[in-house]
């Protein structure tokens, strides 16, 4: 009995798991193989790949992969620089410091709802406060949210904006785990701060580096809400990342066979990427972990 | 005798609310608390006079209305009736959930005589499944004082030629005085407003998406020459509208940024509020050549099959003619949304009711106007006079034209090359 015990523990969660993991992903596939208009039609006619070869034909699909892979790689770019500079920044125990960690929060308390609507009106070209500024410097009028060249970088800003805070809180606990002994040892043999942050700081914040990334590919390729809230994917579908094409094909279109399709892509994108991450990226503590028995 | 009298009053009161009251439900997608509050007061009116029958309010956002319907019907959870829109109860009707309305049509235009155009995009298949209960037409809103300023004439335009020149000379002045007014507020996001905006351009050349076969008809001279006008004038509107909603133009038209817009008269409530009451309206202008016309979004209500089984209906058919009585009327379209929700029947659109509502009255030529644009009024899809190709909801839902003007006013494509795009995503949504 007691070795059945920890099983018996565990079955609600792999239940839990099976119904909101697993068999929406399996209705997901079933419907991709299907003229499926809604979602949940009776009996709807199977009609093998043709939502998969539609898909493939469609540019803006296509796009969509590439808009996805350029959305995570700026916003990684930027999660990841910035948390730790403001994290090496803050990291210091005094009472100024200890006030900016706390607002510095601020941004990642806020719904991406107020983000994005905060955000349209300051952008917007006519009577937003950021474009005002601009103009009383006697510069030009930016159409932030209207251009098919900038709205995306500026988007990936807003986007990154709302996770540094986050991603610094991490960092800073990450950096409050190195034992202060080492920086004083290190100083005592002579290293300057330049080495004592590449020998000392960035090995033993490894792991947490590793995990924000993780976290930071996770939800920038999956964002939706900010770009749906603001573009709506536009304008001329410059910021249509696949999140924002398999909704519009879902919800607004009505063709909820492809969006299938498109979402199964999109998670086999997800997965075989997050793979290669954990292969390549893994700190090498991490992927030898042993469970001792006692 | 007399308490015995008493007694027997008392217990038909009570039978009558606990044995024999007739409980109906609807869904609405008004999510604001004023426009709920405008629904239960006329719930607790039609209840004062019915005691009979219960009703009871439930509200579903515009943005789940699709799915939480489809699911309810999937499910077989449908309340009663629901207020939708042409799409959302094409969607209904395919779904074959809905029932039949003729009957209710006639009553009420007997009654109160229907502004026939209200009533095209609910038949199908020559019988009617909604009935209109309000209209939401579009016409051109302007701010008189900045047409006075830059043009001297409090005057607006009448024809595509004055509209187009009247927007150059006002953006251009002011843009000289270092304060630029735009002449014009048009969108090209990708969303209803802006495909509200653009048909509305289209009207005026008559454009017709299918013809009475169901036929697509999108791809025309006329159409070609409304996307060009709209370019064209889309040059003396805000940079940065590729970007915007509702909110956007709404706040840069308040703000004074923009002179005139082709939209709903829903803004002067907030002038209203603001005691502001420089604002006014004219028909849409239309070339020389060309018609008068507009977009109209009539909203009604369809009854589902549920309540046939239930034994709702005629508890659901008298309230439907209750909420078309003009008083009653007024409240959902004067009081709930004053210049947006617009009576579809002559007699609450003369009705004293509407007309003495405080908003109302203060933008009176306003409200004639937009009124007057009731009779002009064609949403697309359904100009042949009822609903010919049901897959008008997908392609509204995709936001076909909002894309094609996109690809227009960021110089990705040509107009002949959008226009062509435009008809060719409307096929693949027909075909399928």
């Amino acid at each position: 009995m007691k070795k059945y015990k920890g099983v018996i523990f565990i079955i609600p969660v792999i239940i839990l798991v099976l119904f909101v993991v697993f068999f929406p992903i399996i209705t997901m596939l079933s419907n991709s193989f299907k003229d499926v208009k809604f979602g949940f039609e009776k009996n709807p006619a199977f009609i093998g790949f043709k939502n998969y070869s539609e898909l493939f034909k469609d540019p803006v699909f296509i796009g969509s992969i590439g808009k996805s892979f350029l959305w995570t790689a700026e916003n990684l770019l930027i999660q990841l620089s910035v948390p730790l500079f403001l994290a090496l920044l803050l990291n210091k125990d005094k009472k100024f410091y200890r006030f900016i960690r706390s607002i510095v929060l601020i941004p990642w308390i806020l719904p991406m709802v107020v983000v994005s609507i905060v955000w349209r009106w300051l952008l917007e070209p006519n009577i937003g406060y950021i474009n005002y500024l601009i103009k009383s410097l006697h510069l030009p009028g930016v159409n932030f949210l209207g251009s098919t060249s900038l709205t995306f970088h500026i988007l990936v800003l807003i986007n990154s904006w709302h996770f540094i805070p986050f991603g610094t809180i991490l960092m800073l606990a990450a950096l409050s785990t190195i034992p202060t002994a080492l920086y004083d040892a290190a100083k005592v043999d002579g290293a300057n701060s330049w080495q004592r942050l590449i020998h000392i700081t960035f090995p033993l914040i490894g792991k947490i580096v590793w995990f924000i990334g993780l976290l930071a590919f996770m939800w920038s390729f999956n964002t939706f809400d900010l770009i749906w809230l603001t573009t709506q994917g536009g304008p001329a579908n410059s910021t249509m990342t696949m999140p924002t094409y398999i909704y519009k094909l879902a919800f607004k279109s009505y063709e909820a066979g492809k969006a299938s399709a498109a979402a199964l892509i999109s998670t086999l994108i997800l997965i075989t990427v997050a793979v290669i991450y954990f292969m390549i990226f893994t700190p090498r503590e991490q992927r030898g972990i042993k469970i001792v028995k006692s | 005798m007399k308490k015995l009298t008493v007694f027997l009053i008392v217990l038909m009161v009570f039978s009558i609310f606990v044995f024999g009251r007739t409980t109906i439900v609807f869904w609405h997608h008004e999510s604001p608390a004023h426009r709920v509050a405008a629904f239960q007061k006329v719930i607790n009116m039609f209840q004062k006079e019915n005691p009979d029958i219960k009703v009871i309010q439930q509200v579903v956002p515009w943005g789940d209305a699709w799915t939480k319907t489809l699911a309810a019907i999937e499910a077989g959870t449908t309340p009663d009736f629901q207020f939708s829109i042409p799409e959302l109860t094409i969607t209904a009707y395919e779904a074959n959930a809905i029932i039949p309305v003729d009957d209710i049509i006639k009553e009420i235009d007997s009654k109160y005589q229907y502004v026939k155009s209200q009533l095209a995009p609910y038949k199908i298949e020559g019988k009617y499944w909604g009935v209109p209960i309000w209209t939401m037409p579009m016409v051109l809103i302007y701010r008189p004082s900045i047409l006075e300023k830059y043009l001297g004439t409090k005057e607006p335009p009448k024809t595509w030629n004055e509209l187009l020149l009247d927007a150059q000379k006002i953006t251009l002045l002011s843009e000289k005085e270092g304060n630029t007014i735009y002449g014009i507020g048009l969108t090209a996001g990708n969303n209803l407003c802006t495909q509200e905006q653009v048909y509305t351009v289209m009207t005026n050349l008559g454009v017709k998406f299918f013809d009475e076969n169901g036929n697509l008809t999108f791809n025309t001279p006329e159409t070609l020459r409304a996307v060009e006008f709209y370019k064209d004038l889309y040059r003396f509107s805000p940079p940065g509208s590729t970007g915007w909603a509702w909110g956007e133009i709404e706040m840069n038209f308040s703000a004074g940024k923009i002179a005139m817009m082709p939209y709903f008269g829903g803004l002067q409530k907030r002038f209203y509020d603001l005691e502001n009451y420089d604002l006014d309206a004219v028909i849409q202008p239309y070339p020389i050549d060309g018609v008068k016309g507009n977009l109209i979004y009539p909203n009604d209500v369809h009854i589902f099959k549920s309540a046939v089984k239930k034994g709702h209906l005629d508890a659901v058919k008298k309230f439907l003619v209750f909420l078309m009585r003009p008083d009653v009327n007024a409240i959902l379209t004067a009081q709930m949304e004053p210049g947006s929700f617009v009576p579809v029947t002559k007699a609450a659109q003369e009705s004293e009711y509407y007309w003495n509502d405080p908003v109302i009255k203060t933008f009176k030529h306003m409200n004639e106007v937009i009124i007057e644009a009731t009779n002009y009024g064609t949403l697309y899809g359904f100009e042949t006079g009822s609903a010919v190709n049901l897959a008008i909801g997908s392609i509204s839902g995709a936001n076909v034209l909002a894309e094609m003007i996109q690809n227009v006013v960021t110089g990705k494509m040509s107009v002949k090359e959008a226009v062509n795009w435009a008809e060719e995503k409307m096929k693949s949504f027909i075909k399928k």
